[in-house]
């Protein structure tokens, strides 16, 4: 017995002692690399690096990322965290020496376990814009692996460029990943995408029409055209994209279109009548004040608010204003996500009323 | 040596047997644990690594969010909590601060930051049964609303201000908790990656004497305080280790109040905070998972594994047992008021493991632990104890309750980096101490705890906050 006991303390101690020594070498490997990675810096100058290009970049911190092995410079060429032109060296040095491994990887569904590795892969590509980098970036969107699926979305969102675009578009009409992380991707593009959003307009599903007349808040860039098309489907059945036109007329300032965004005022659904609020609001313009004083009556509290926030900033002179986010055109109610709509959220008022809140102090805090 | 009678012998060998078999089930669930949790603490670390949080920082449509604080007699850290919330780098949020009645000067603290002015809180109605509240705006800080109302109770303060959240989601926090600026994103991160199935997120905090010191990026600063670091390590190992591994099971069963961001409506569908626990974190946890597996739809209530915040822990013993009586009587008054999911396989993982989980190794642990030492005791006056084969065991016990500790270390460090090496080596080495300094403060107050839940008491026993 004693024998025994012996043993299995001698294996517990040995267990606990490997992993506190595993827990304090792997942080000192941890701080040696970055010691290299902050020579790396020093090397390419913290000011300048983004003004030299990539091969006078590589060539300045080679001798150090040699010193480095695979996943290492696989993980810090991708590590959203990491200095990008450090990390856009240490792509341009994964794909100069291990090259051939880096597209296989990137081409090729991995098991779970080694999933990292792909999305690395397909991160260095998409850092050094590789000619390939569109095809095998839109493979991964429609890999069954989330993670894949998901970050192939963020690396053709840094790509910004029309080819990119067209395939965030594709898997937003396909519906590959989630509408709203590729929407994400496709708001920030610096370049108009209204040609490729404004057919989506035209399509039988709800959820990609939404999608498209919310990005063309942006991507619109004051068309006449989209405008009409967009305000055209103010009598959308669905509330949710009568909502999503009355924001981006809004958002697009579009003037010629106050009837409209008037006429949804008085939509029956109240997050509809919210944004009209706010749609009239960004037009900003005295005649329709009187309007928006009617809207203080409305029978639901956040039409008030709204409305009330909407008047208030209206008298104030725009330095006085309160701070953007908070006058958001996107509003407090937003967009669906997976299959909550607005409409869910609006009638959790009636389940709060029921909710049984008690003041009395049977909780016992002093 | 005495002879020692023979219903005290057989009692020795009845005590003797069931702690061996429980020493036993505790191993077999803690390597299970420790596995799960190594898989999912890799896979989030790496996850994290790719993560767009600057993309969802600046998105509009990254989902919205209402910050619920209660708060009640916090005019020490008040202020600072609060301004840590305004600080949150999130495209778009309010902050709803219910004073629940404090007696102290934390309405006139923040009406002096804020400029507080009475409202109408924008036109919100009140809500049922909140008819005496009062509301104040700033007209410096519009995200910013402060209700007052008659102390009653956090779950109470909690449902006053859901009723005035206006966002889809609610994150309800503590008044005497310092937030790190990512907070709220680095929640809202796991949400959206899967919003119509994740109804709720929590995450670690951690323990300071000074909360806020070290809270944001870069090194951690460990607590100058013994206890402060051991209850540190206590909630690295509870969080990193045990709460990633229900999470990857689907049996997260704690979402603690100090950081509970929960979708609205699941709140209000589950029918608010409830005034009937001593506390209202661990019980809405609960039910979520009862009401949603009951009705069958998907959900998932996740963890994550970074340190969100920094509060305030009790600095000296006898507070912490009285803070950890208390936990220990709502864990009991839960998993009763909830005994009807045990071993029901119609809560899947939840009936059948976690809550036996809650059962066993948190609401029955300070008494299979008493009944050990009453053992020992017993073997002591009978002159049976072989103390060579005792210290032995000891050392066995010593150093696996080490072990759990030593992996949440490994997991934190190897995903984020922040402590110093020399703390590093310091968590490390508190992990073999635990079990002599710390363990004995939480049997008592187990015990304690579950005297008082026996008794039928509610009460709160709020710690003296440290003068900052």
């Amino acid at each position: 017995m004693y024998s025994i006991l012996v043993s299995v303390f001698l294996l517990v101690f040995l267990a606990w002692l490997g992993l506190s020594v595993y827990v304090v070498l792997s942080r000192l490997r941890h701080e040696r690399r970055n010691k290299l990675l902050g020579k790396a810096m020093l090397e390419l100058g913290h000011s300048q690096p983004v003004m030299l290009n990539a091969k006078t970049r590589s060539d300045l911190v080679l001798p150090i990322i040699t010193r480095l092995p695979q996943p290492v410079v696989y993980r810090t060429a991708a590590d959203v965290a990491v200095y990008a032109p450090v990390a856009q060296v240490f792509a341009v040095h994964a794909l100069a020496r291990w090259g051939a491994n880096v597209f296989t990887i990137a081409s090729e569904p991995r098991p779970e376990t080694d999933r990292w590795e792909r999305i690395s892969a397909l991160s260095i590509l998409a850092q050094v814009k590789a000619d390939c980098a569109h095809d095998l970036l839109f493979d991964a969107l429609q890999d069954k692996d989330p993670d894949v699926a998901s970050s192939a979305a963020v690396f053709l969102g840094r790509l910004q460029d029309m080819r990119a675009a067209e395939r965030l578009v594709t898997a937003l009409r396909l519906n590959l990943v989630l509408p709203s992380f590729i929407a994400r991707q496709l708001d920030n593009f610096k370049i108009p995408l209204d040609g490729l959003l404004e057919p989506l307009l035209d399509l039988d599903s709800a959820p990609v029409r939404y999608w498209a007349v919310v990005l063309l808040a942006r991507h619109g860039g004051g068309g006449e055209r989209h405008v009409q098309k967009i305000a055209r489907m103010a009598e959308d059945p669905d509330p949710v994209i009568r909502k999503a036109v009355v924001q981006t007329l809004g958002m697009l300032k579009a003037s010629d279109e106050a009837l409209t965004i008037l006429t949804l005022l008085y939509d029956d659904v109240a997050f509809v009548r919210v944004h009209a609020v706010r749609a009239l609001g960004r037009l900003n313009r005295p005649e329709f004040r009187g309007s928006l004083v009617a809207m203080l009556e409305d029978p639901e509290w956040r039409v008030r608010l709204a409305a009330r926030e909407v008047l208030s900033s209206m008298e104030q002179p725009p330095s006085l204003a309160a701070p953007g986010r908070f006058q958001a055109a996107d509003g407090f109610l937003r967009t669906s996500f997976g299959g909550m709509d607005h409409v869910h959220a609006y009638s959790i008022d009636n389940a709060i009323k029921k909710t049984r809140m008690q003041t009395g102090s049977e909780a016992g805090r002093p | 040596m005495m002879t020692a009678p023979q219903w005290m012998v057989s009692l020795v060998e009845v005590i003797f047997i069931l702690s061996l078999a429980y020493v036993g089930l505790v191993a077999i669930v803690m390597l299970t644990m420790l596995a799960l949790a190594l898989i999912e603490g890799r896979y989030r670390s790496q996850q994290q690594r790719f993560e767009d949080h600057a993309g969802l920082a600046r998105s509009r449509f990254t989902p919205t969010v209402s910050i619920l604080v209660a708060a009640y007699n916090e005019e020490t850290g008040v202020l600072a909590a609060v301004d840590s919330l305004l600080h949150q780098n999130f495209p778009e949020f309010e902050v709803i601060l219910v004073d629940d009645g404090s007696t102290d000067n934390t309405l006139g603290l923040l009406s002096r930051k804020y400029g507080l002015e009475r409202s109408d809180a924008g036109g919100r109605p009140l809500p049922n049964g909140y008819k005496d509240v009062v509301c104040y705006s700033s007209p410096v800080e519009p995200r910013l609303l402060v209700l007052h109302k008659r102390n009653g109770g956090k779950a109470s303060a909690i449902n006053c201000a859901l009723g005035f959240a206006r966002h889809r989601y609610v994150c309800c926090v503590d008044g005497d908790t310092i937030y790190v600026r990512d907070a709220l994103l680095k929640a809202m991160a796991l949400v959206v990656k899967d919003p119509a199935v994740v109804v709720g997120v929590t995450s670690l905090f951690g323990i300071n004497h000074t909360p806020g010191i070290g809270a944001e990026q870069g090194p951690h600063a460990l607590d100058r305080n013994l206890l402060g670091r051991l209850q540190h390590l206590d909630l690295m190992r509870s969080f990193i280790v045990y709460r990633l591994a229900w999470s990857k099971l689907g049996s997260m069963l704690c979402a603690p109040g100090a950081f509970a961001l929960w979708r609205r409506d699941v709140i209000a569908e589950a029918g608010g905070f409830s005034n009937k626990f001593t506390c209202e974190d661990i019980e809405m946890t609960f039910r979520i998972h009862e009401k949603f597996l009951r009705e069958k739809r998907p959900y998932r209530i996740v963890s994550l594994q970074e340190m969100v915040a920094q509060t305030e822990g009790p600095d000296n013993a006898s507070a912490l047992v009285r803070q950890r009586a208390r936990w220990q009587r709502v864990t009991l008054e839960t998993v009763w008021h909830y005994r009807r999911m045990f071993l029901r396989p119609r809560y899947g993982i939840v009936g059948m493991l976690g809550v036996p989980y809650y059962l066993v190794f948190e609401a029955l642990a300070p008494l299979m632990q008493t009944l050990s030492f009453i053992a020992l005791a017993l073997l002591i006056v009978m002159g049976q104890v072989n103390w060579p084969l005792y210290a032995v065991f000891l050392g066995i016990v010593v150093f696996a309750n080490a072990i759990p500790s030593t992996i949440a270390v490994l997991l934190y460090d190897q995903a984020y980096r922040r402590y110093r090496v020399r703390d590093l080596l310091r968590l490390l080495i508190l992990g073999p101490i635990d079990l002599f300094v710390y363990r004995p403060i939480l049997m008592y107050a187990g015990l304690r705890g579950s005297w008082q839940f026996l008794r039928g008491d509610k009460g709160w026993d709020k710690f003296v906050r440290n003068v900052r």
